[in-house]
């Protein structure tokens, strides 16, 4: 009789090889889908990923002076775990644990008794974080104290060595390291660089085992920002801004100061200023760049970019007599207007001058709101200037088919028309270069990490650029705005040494939809030398308190900043100013050609000494 | 059977799949007990020389084993004393029970499973696997097991003995000759009902082991749910499971696992089988299986074969001994069983279950090589002749 059963032996062996069909089923499961749930636990105990810093760049002025810098500071840490075993260890009591803990602590500035507790609370911690950005002084002398389990890691830290000088302009980073306002936030890309990282394979003792090729990135180190600013000017312009806000108690101001040849940004200062360093106390009412984010009607100051488009298209001549009646005037539709001083007639060179409402008026009503609309946005205004910091204001400048007929006299005079300090001192530029309308910047250039040039910025050629006036109207222009200084509202802007020349404003301020009678914006754009024009400002004063006119508030400081500024780059002293052509004088108002010469009153001081 | 160029003998075929998974077990035990130094050349480590030395001697065993016929195994010797199968029995039981004497008995790793003998150990339930198979597929043959108390408890006798023997050093080995054990008796034409009633006992004792060990149910309730206590029960699973999405299907190459850094335990011994799907992919698994599977195809061809069912039972047994261990081991490395500390045959590092296991594939070798009539014919021809039989060999 047979004893093998290859029935059985084929049930028994088919069995088997299902099993094993199953579990290669089973394996590739595994190895695809089943995957999924397990890869990242995998990665995680196989890999250790490291993060390599990217170092920020650092913000430099035009003469080399560091604005903004990452330097590395020192955190210091305790591993309580390591601590305890060796006070343990070399039989030390806890007494003695204390007071190490209480010298430690008061070398980090903290509360001896809290310190003790958040060692003693994470006893099994092996990383207590106790300092953060400890100077090296300190450092020294906790290492002396030779506390078992104290460690220090390196950490980066902005730092603004300037303190608050040009704060505005570099705007601060947070917490996490990115720039929060200014170019360090337009420029925060360029200047973070790139974070590399490096993926170390590991074994189970957690020794670093290898890192492939690809596993490793290199960090891109920020590029560093070269400004156009002058740290000298800078100061200067925030010092005198400072002193015009203190002198008239007025609560905020600001100030641009340009080269009107190349549209290079010197210096922007606002009043109150901050300190990168110590974010925490500035709100961000005070971070606030407001030469680009607060437009405000200008009042006065907009007065010569309504004339020299005017002069240009033959609207009127510097010599035409205007019918001005005395101080007031009504316009044929029956509204008001009125005059500081009741002059009778003045021709366009002095409407300017002495700063006539009613002859701009006049102006307006001949040239039409169209071409006063086209005066105006030839200038810019509306449109953002297109510099490098965020969040820049375009200002308003109403469309045309907005305006009515009130429009006319109320645009004239500056109103209706909101324009930032820093379209304000573009503008004026162009009459200082001859007509071209710059582009305001503050890169100068950018350097890699390692100190190459990577971009110069070159300024544009005034030939290339927009011309807004051409250069016969600038230069006649700029006569009639050297005289605003002589004879006319801003006589306290006049420089023994530079022929200043310049446009006083004075805007009441709006609030709750009507001008305030007792508040003004007083301001004052200017540039010297009038000859050779090397810097042109934008001075504002809001809300100055007493006296109230740009003249009077805002001319002198931008006087003296022009003054010290321009003696700081050592440009020559200006000629005598000429005094209005002879076939302007007989139609303007009270000349004294004397009055023209600076020598006489500098000799008349040498006789005084 | 023809010698043909056309054909692969048998023989050839299972030459080239033990050779196969010698190579493999050789690479693998190397990649895996090697670690990471500067060196650029080929070292050996320290486990993968020693296991290199031991698949030579495998390698050895099968062929010698392979060229001496297996009938003297089957012979009916007059007395039950006299012949090799009863005296590997008591070998095996003897060693099995050695073992557990202190002094005698070695530890690895908490468990004691092994005999030192001079340089080499042994572990005795290598030895009991196989006794089991030679001493079942004597006694199924050559013994009347259709009366239950006369044929098939006496059969049954022995292999309990040994399987209680084994299962106290080594539950996986247990189970897996109590498994084996049942597919011969399966095989061997046993009355399903003798089966049933063994079997319901055999099943029962092995719940009430597993149950009253605390480690072993601790086991089980890591099986159902290993990410509960990741660092404790639950780590070897783990282990394994990541071991087979690091490598993803394509694996990371030879000698490029992670897993096997620290990682992975027993990952030249119980958990090998993870690392060569870490770093050969679906294709080193297969490859693998592949080669088990044809181990089994060969006993197969053997078992269709017209010969003696000694022979037949022999193959039967050798193979699914085999194939149920790689397929419990494979089980256990896909976390598709819980953990039983059994090694993969062939691969795992381990020398003298190498030696001996080779040693019983020798024996399914020369069952390919010496073909010998069924034993019906043999008794027709002892009544006809009235003389002694001799076992006519035929060499293939």
């Amino acid at each position: 009789m047979q004893t093998f059963s290859p029935t059985r032996a084929a049930v028994v062996f088919g069995t088997l090889c299902v099993l094993f069909i199953a579990l290669m089923g089973r394996v590739a499961y595994l190895q695809t889908t089943g995957r999924q749930q397990t890869i990242s636990r995998a990665e995680r105990q196989q890999h250790q990923t490291l993060a390599w810093e990217a170092r920020r760049g650092g913000v430099f002025d035009s003469r080399g002076f560091a604005l903004a810098l990452t330097i590395q500071k020192l955190d210091v840490f305790v591993d309580p775990k390591f601590m305890q075993e060796v006070y343990a260890e070399e039989g030390h009591t806890l007494v003695e644990m204390d007071d190490a803990i209480q010298k430690l602590a008061s070398l980090l500035d903290k509360d001896s008794l809290t310190l003790a507790q958040l060692i003693g609370e994470r006893g099994d911690s092996r990383f207590v974080k106790i300092g953060q950005d400890v100077d090296e002084a300190r450092i020294k002398e906790i290492l002396k104290l030779n506390i078992p389990g104290i460690g220090l890691v390196p950490t980066s830290s902005r730092s603004y060595p300037m303190g608050s000088l040009a704060a505005h302009i570099l705007g601060g980073t947070g917490k996490d390291g990115h720039g929060l306002d200014g170019v360090e936030l337009r420029f925060d890309k360029e200047l973070a660089g790139k974070d590399g990282w490096e993926r170390k394979l590991k074994d189970a003792r957690r020794h670093a085992i290898g890192v492939a090729a690809e596993d490793y990135l290199p960090p891109q180190h920020g590029q560093h920002l070269i400004l156009t600013l002058d740290t000298n000017i800078q100061l200067i312009a925030e010092q005198e801004l400072a002193a015009a806000c203190i002198k008239h108690h007025a609560k905020k101001g600001e100030v641009v100061v340009m080269d009107p040849s190349t549209g290079e940004v010197l210096a922007l200062a606002n009043y109150p200023t901050f300190d990168p360093n110590d974010l925490d106390s500035a709100s961000n009412d005070l971070r606030r760049d407001r030469t680009l984010t607060d437009p405000y009607e200008p009042g006065s100051t907009i007065k010569p970019f309504i004339v020299g488009p005017a002069l240009r298209w033959h609207v009127t001549r510097v010599n035409e007599v205007w019918p001005i009646p005395g101080i007031k005037y009504k316009t044929p539709y029956g509204r008001t207007i009125t005059d500081v001083h009741g002059y009778g007639p003045l021709a366009t060179w002095d409407v300017l001058v002495k700063s006539s409402n009613i002859g701009m008026s006049m102006l307006g009503e001949r040239m039409g709101n169209e071409k006063l609309h086209r005066a105006l946005s030839v200038w810019g205004f509306g449109r953002q200037t297109g510099i490098e910091l965020p969040a820049e204001n375009p200002g308003k400048l109403n469309s045309l088919p907005k305006w009515n007929k009130y429009s006319t006299e109320s645009v004239a005079q500056g109103y209706e028309l909101m324009v930032t300090p820093v379209q304000l001192c573009r503008g004026f530029c162009a009459y200082a270069n001859g007509g071209s309308l710059v582009h305001p910047t503050l890169i100068k250039g950018v350097l890699d990490s390692e100190g190459h040039v990577i971009l110069r910025n070159k300024p544009t050629d005034l030939k290339l650029l927009p011309e807004v006036v051409d250069p016969h109207t600038a230069a006649e222009m700029r006569q009639v705005l050297c005289d605003v200084v002589v004879r006319g509202t801003a006589t306290h802007a006049r420089s023994e040494t530079w022929n200043i020349f310049g446009k006083t404003g004075t805007a009441h301020i709006s609030e709750h939809g009507q001008y305030s009678p007792t508040r003004f914006n007083s301001s004052f754009v200017c540039a010297a030398p009038a000859e050779a024009p090397r810097l042109a400002v934008a001075f504002i004063i809001h809300d100055p308190q007493g006296e109230h006119y740009g003249g009077a508030v805002s001319a002198p400081h931008a006087k003296r900043l022009l003054e010290r500024a321009l003696t700081y780059m050592q440009i020559p002293a200006s000629p005598d100013l000429q005094p209005p052509p002879a076939n302007i004088q007989p139609v303007l108002f009270h000349v004294d050609p004397k009055a023209y010469s600076r020598k006489t009153k500098t000799q008349t001081a040498d006789i005084h000494d | 059977m023809d010698a043909s160029i056309y054909r692969l003998r048998h023989q050839d075929i299972l030459t080239f799949c033990v050779l196969g998974l010698l190579c493999i077990g050789v690479l693998m035990v190397q990649s895996a007990s090697s670690s990471v130094t500067g060196e650029l050349h080929w070292k050996w480590s320290l486990l993968g020389a020693k296991h290199l030395r031991f698949a030579i001697g495998a390698v050895v065993t099968f062929w010698i084993v392979g060229r001496v016929d297996y009938a003297f195994l089957g012979v009916r010797y007059r007395s039950l004393w006299r012949s090799p199968i009863t005296w590997t029995s008591i070998a095996a039981a003897l060693t099995c029970a050695a073992v557990l004497v202190p002094g005698i008995g070695m530890s690895v790793n908490g468990a004691r499973r092994w005999i030192k003998l001079g340089p080499i150990q042994i572990q005795p339930s290598e030895l009991a696997k196989w006794a089991t198979v030679l001493f079942l597929s004597y006694w199924l043959t050559r013994k009347p097991t259709e009366r239950f108390f006369r044929g098939f408890l006496p059969a049954m006798l022995p292999v309990g003995a040994l399987c209680l023997l084994v299962v106290i050093q080594d539950f996986g080995t247990a189970a897996l000759i109590a498994i084996c054990a049942f597919t011969m008796l399966l095989a061997g034409r046993i009355k399903l009902r003798h089966i049933l009633i063994v079997l319901v006992p055999a099943v029962m004792a092995g719940t009430w082991f597993i149950t009253h060990k605390a480690y072993r149910m601790k086991r089980i309730m890591a099986f159902m749910h290993p990410w509960e206590n990741p660092q404790g029960e639950g780590y070897h699973m783990i282990q394994s499971l990541l071991s087979f999405s690091t490598g993803g299907i394509f694996g990371r190459g030879l000698g490029n696992g992670i897993q096997k850094l620290g990682y992975l335990p027993e990952d030249t011994t119980d958990f090998i089988f993870a690392v060569i799907c870490e770093e050969l992919g679906l294709f080193g698994a297969m490859l693998t299986v592949a080669l088990y599977l044809g181990v089994v195809f060969v006993a197969w061809q053997m078992i269709r074969q017209k010969r003696d069912d000694f022979g037949k039972m022999l193959a039967f047994g050798i193979a699914s001994m085999l194939g149920l261990q790689a397929a419990i081991n494979i089980a256990v490395a896909t976390v598709s069983v819980p953990t039983k500390g059994l090694s993969l045959p062939l691969i795992s590092a381990g020398g003298s279950g190498l030696v001996i296991t080779c040693a019983a594939l020798g024996l399914l070798c020369s069952i390919t090589r010496f073909k010998h009539r069924p034993e019906m014919v043999e008794v027709e021809e002892r009544k006809m002749s009235a003389r002694a039989a001799r076992p006519v060999n035929a060499e293939c």
